[in-house]
């Protein structure tokens, strides 16, 4: 796409094969989000449920024609040729857009999960709460981004498909309560595009002193350029490129705008940031750490490990004070990110060998992470009144008599953050982090996650003793609740949070498939730097 | 053993961890009615399946070689099997679990009858049972865990069916009580996962009966102490051992009777038990090294249990913190064990035994005082052999059992780890020994004191009842509709159902503890051999 830049570099310039059946996904996606715009346009009858209908649709087809058409097999599109460089340097031939197994299983990973929050949007769709049309459009255009992102192999394909993930999120926060919504989407969006604005800097920074702007011929410089004058201009860009991800990622010290956007945003869409918006954000920071700079791990390693301290520490210590359910979700996230992140930090340190182990244990975490969190925000979902937000911690108080189901699948959730059996799918996630650092010997950091993971237990106890409490408000404020949620609009999002919930329950006892997929992901990742 | 036979005990031995497990599952969608029958079902199939585990059973070779065991492939990017087995150290302790949920479920389902409870309180017992059987999942499958990594996940298991059960169910102050709980045990259960797999990274396998073959698992010397500070750490904050045991008060006080009963009766031999289990046979050297410590802190342990009772005015506390003392003794034994003396081992096995039985009698009976009266404060209980002599002869009877009366099944415990501590020639376990019996001796005066309350006579009979009794702080348990109707009210069918077994098998093993012994002879012979 972008590749006539670093063509430029060597004075070549020739039209680029673009592989379509690579961007089937991504095509089906589009297509999706034009019908649904134009659908909102003219269809009145029977409107929100035509868009539901045809977004699940789209991010269903995108999900099937990634397995179908790209399969797992590697194609690659939009290709630059090897070339001599005017630093003397050979470089390889390269692609900007990549897809192989590791694309296509997390792109059906996230088509399934916007399903799922497709799902728990129908009260708030059908409610006129929020207007579908836009709803759903922004929603797949976000999808979009993900899936692009997961292709791209090159740095300014994958700003690009970052911003397109992130710019129509600010509206979906938007969307939900009228002003403290447009207040946190304006502060989501101010950092957002300082972030991005960090990360071009840190990009042009690279190419004026690569001049290669893809990963693959990123990593072929530097090896080929051990030492030269210009190391401290390259650490410079190399921190601003990681950072404007991380502010994504919302990892320490780029976290400050997670909590505020997750409390104004409506249920799902704060379900979609702490899902989608990770996964997104985890491989953008995996394909410039593993990607990019692969052999300047052992610098970036232990920056990376000690900001993943930072985030589980800070975030969890944070959700503790939190008083709403939301905000407490937002900080929990930041500091689940931070389990996740803790093990690419052992990457610099440790051996070659032990690479894709340790991407796979940070992706299981985030695998785990995924449908438990998912099975919280469900929960709230049902719990709440379609327009509502996720509300105050003492607003569930009486949810276990009130709905005792809704109560359950809660408790499960939260178990699950907390890391405690029964939930095998959370306790089978922390383990799996401890392992992959212990192996690599880094005990301390094990000792961090276990600190941390009691004081999580602190977190998530609170929560589920906040549905016990048995409060004034229990009789009086059955809200209209109970006789909506018996309604059409909350029988699909039930159905979806016992979908996430009995999947949960599965791949606790049967963990396997996960770890196998993760595996064969992160080698697949890790071939980046061979 | 046939074929045949060895398929049945293993479907047996799988059994006691899956009925337990689906009765938790089903007994919350249960009416009351259904829920009692289902749990009976269950706990009696587990107490059944767990007695009938002893069949087949033959003298250890090693220090583990389990009568019947099923080992199954379950994760194995974690290297976790499902690899479980009984032998002579863990049977005692399964079956006591099944016996004492056994006990708990008839207390739940036969102890309350039409009047006595509230509706809500009514209505609300399928899921306690539910969570008694989730816990008994728990603890069955630490002790009959063959798998590290499954040990470690059984005994992580514990953890949310007990808060829940007493921040659910429990007394006045229960929230801060079960967070406490949850912290520290979490604490504990955690830092044994980091000990558990740097174990498991450092050996190369998970399996306990390759990990404790002689010599230990082979470790350095350094990753032996690692993994050792680690376990002990986990271990000593379960058991509770002195200066850990700080959660161990408000959550046996602040928990409802079969929570108090299960806590002190299982959930503190998890501890013990991993010591056992763990420590000695795979970190030999470790253990041998820290064994004046782990002296030291049992006899601390001992010490300050003893004195801190003797200054309590509440019963149920006061037997809350003679778990302290009790299980002092045990890890007592533990320290003499990995010092090498098998008498130790013996004493600690017992020990646990004991403490479990009697401690739960004590916990079952003070339990009962409680809904009767309202208050177990000592000074509140004056009166009571009076008017429910039954109640307090049994009482009398734990509490004599408690201070380790022999010919009853504390004795045995107590008097050989202060044996084996004397034995080890060294000035310094003989000092552990020495301040060890004089600490008995103040065990044996608190309760006399505690009994001394419960069978004064009142000098004003008219003043003891009802007035003086203090309200209970919520009025759940006293009814104000008959202000003293309930004093007097004798045993119900569900509290003699659970106190019954108990006084008898704490006469079995008082008078009968060779029985234990000897099954668990050969495995306590290959621990010490391999220890030293």
């Amino acid at each position: 796409m972008w590749s006539s830049l670093s063509l430029s570099a060597s004075d070549q310039v020739s039209s680029q094969a673009i592989d379509h059946a690579a961007l089937m996904p991504l095509y089906v996606l589009a297509g999706a989000a034009i019908a649904v715009l134009l659908a909102d346009l003219f269809v009145t009858r029977g409107r929100v449920w035509l868009l539901l209908g045809l977004s699940a649709a789209g991010s269903t087809g995108a999900a099937v024609t990634a397995l179908l058409i790209t399969g797992t097999g590697s194609r690659s599109s939009f290709c630059a040729a090897a070339a001599r460089l005017r630093s003397g340097v050979d470089v390889s031939a390269a692609c900007s857009y990549v897809t192989n197994y590791a694309t296509t299983a997390v792109t059906v990973v996230l088509c399934v999960v916007v399903v799922v929050v497709l799902a728990l949007s129908v009260p708030l769709l059908s409610k006129e709460s929020a207007p579908a049309g836009e709803y759903c459009f922004l929603l797949l255009c976000s999808l979009l981004g993900a899936v692009a992102l997961l292709g791209a192999r090159d740095l300014l394909t994958l700003i690009v498909a970052t911003e397109g993930l992130t710019l129509p999120v600010y509206v979906l926060v938007a969307l939900g309560q009228a002003r403290r919504g447009i207040a946190s989407a304006t502060t989501f969006f101010t950092v957002s595009v300082v972030s991005t604005a960090i990360s071009l800097v840190g990009a042009s920074l690279l190419y004026a002193v690569l001049g290669v702007v893809h990963f693959e011929q990123i990593s072929q410089v530097l090896t080929a350029r051990p030492a030269s004058a210009e190391m401290g201009v390259l650490y410079a860009a190399m921190t601003l490129v990681l950072a404007g991800f991380l502010f994504k990622l919302a990892t320490v010290p780029f976290h400050s705008w997670a909590p505020g956007s997750y409390d104004a945003a409506p249920l799902p869409v704060a379900a979609y940031l702490t899902t989608v918006s990770k996964v997104g954000g985890l491989f953008a920071v995996l394909l410039v750490v593993v990607g990019a700079m692969g052999d300047r791990l052992a610098q970036l390693g232990p920056v990376l490990a000690v900001l993943a301290v930072a985030s589980m520490t800070l975030g969890n210590l944070a959700a503790l004070r939190q008083h709403r359910v939301s905000r407490l979700l937002g900080w929990s996230s930041i500091a689940q990110l931070g389990y996740v992140l803790v093990p690419i930090g052992v990457l610099g340190v440790s051996g070659r060998g032990e690479v894709s182990q340790l991407l796979a244990s940070s992706m299981s975490y985030l695998g785990f992470y995924l449908v438990i969190t998912l099975v919280v925000f469900g929960a709230l979902v049902l719990s709440r009144a379609p327009r509502d937000d996720g509300g105050a911690l003492v607003d569930l108080a009486g949810i276990a008599v009130r709905s005792p189901w809704t109560c359950a699948a809660l408790l499960f959730g939260l178990a699950g953050l907390a890391g405690l059996p029964p939930v095998f799918a959370g306790t089978f996630a922390k383990l799996i982090v401890l392992r992959s650092l212990i192996d690599a010997g880094a005990i301390w950091l094990a000792v961090a996650v276990v600190l941390n993971a009691v004081v999580g237990l602190a977190v998530y106890g609170r929560v589920a003793l906040a549905c016990f409490a048995s409060s004034v408000a229990e009789t009086a404020s059955l809200p209209p609740c109970s006789s909506q949620r018996r309604r059409a609009p909350y029988v699909l999002a039930a159905a979806a949070v016992l979908a996430v919930s009995v999947t949960t329950a599965v791949l606790g006892l049967v963990p396997e498939p996960l770890f196998d997929i993760c595996h064969r992901v992160a080698s697949s990742l890790a071939t980046l730097l061979m | 053993m046939s074929g045949r036979t060895a398929a049945i005990a293993n479907v047996l031995l799988v059994s006691t961890l899956v009925v337990p497990a689906l009765a938790a599952l089903v007994l919350p969608l249960c009416r009351l009615v259904v829920a009692r029958v289902v749990a009976l079902l269950a706990c009696l199939w587990t107490l059944a399946a767990s007695g009938a585990l002893l069949v087949g059973h033959h003298p250890a070779r090693s220090a583990v070689d389990p009568w019947h065991e099923v080992d199954w492939a379950w994760v194995a990017a974690l290297r976790l099997r499902f690899h479980i087995g009984v032998d002579g150290i863990s049977w005692p302790l399964v079956l006591l679990t099944s016996l004492l949920v056994a006990c708990c479920v008839f207390y739940l389902i036969f102890g309350v009858s039409g009047d006595q409870a509230e509706a809500e309180s009514q209505r609300r017992i399928p899921l306690l049972l539910s969570l008694v059987f989730a816990l008994q999942t728990a603890m069955l499958g630490v002790f009959m865990s063959l798998d590290v990594v499954l040990f470690f996940v059984f005994f992580e298991l514990t953890l949310a069916p007990m808060y829940a059960v007493i921040a659910g169910w429990g007394g006045p102050h229960r929230r801060p009580a079960a967070m406490k709980f949850l912290l520290y045990t979490g604490l504990g259960s955690l830092l044994l996962a980091i000990g558990v797999l740097l174990l498991v990274s450092a050996a190369g396998t998970a399996d306990l009966t390759q990990l404790s073959a002689p010599g230990g698992a082979g470790l350095s010397h350094y990753t032996q102490l690692a993994v050792f500070v680690l376990l002990l750490l986990a271990f000593a904050i379960k058991a509770p051992l002195w200066p850990l045991h700080t959660w161990l008060p408000d959550a046996h006080t602040q928990a409802p009777t079969v929570g108090s009963v299960l806590l002190a009766g299982v959930l503190l031999k998890l501890g013990s038990y991993g010591l056992i289990r763990l420590t000695l046979p795979v970190l030999p050297e470790a253990a041998r090294s820290a064994a004046w410590l782990l002296g030291a802190a049992a006899v601390a342990a001992i010490v300050i249990g003893a004195l801190v009772c003797l200054a309590q005015t509440e019963l149920k506390r006061m037997i809350a913190y003679s778990s302290v003392g009790h299980m002092g003794f045990v890890l007592l034994g533990v320290a003499s064990a990995a010092a090498g003396s098998e008498i130790g081992l013996q004493a600690a096995l017992l020990g646990n035994l004991a403490h479990g039985v009697i401690t739960s009698l004590l916990f079952f009976l003070v339990g009962s005082v409680k809904d009767r009266w309202g208050s177990t404060e000592l000074t509140a209980c004056v009166g009571l052999a009076a008017r429910l002599p039954l109640l307090a002869a049994l009482l009398c009877f734990g509490a004599v059992a408690s201070f380790g009366l022999p010919s009853l099944a504390g004795f045995w415990g107590e008097a050989f780890s202060m044996l084996a501590a004397w034995q080890q020639v060294d000035v310094w376990w003989r000092l552990y020994a020495t301040i060890a019996a004089v600490a008995a001796a103040i065990v044996v005066a608190y309760f006399l004191r505690a009994l001394y309350y419960l069978s004064k006579a009142s000098d004003h009979p008219t003043d003891v009842f009802p007035e003086n009794v203090p309200q209970a702080p919520s009025s759940t348990t006293f009814s104000l509709k008959t202000p003293g109707g309930r004093l007097a009210e004798p045993l119900t069918a569900g509290e003699l159902l659970a106190v019954v077994p108990l006084v008898l098998v704490t006469l079995v093993l008082g008078v009968w503890p060779g029985g234990i012994l000897s099954l668990s002879a050969g495995a306590v012979a290959a621990i010490i051999s391999g220890a030293s």
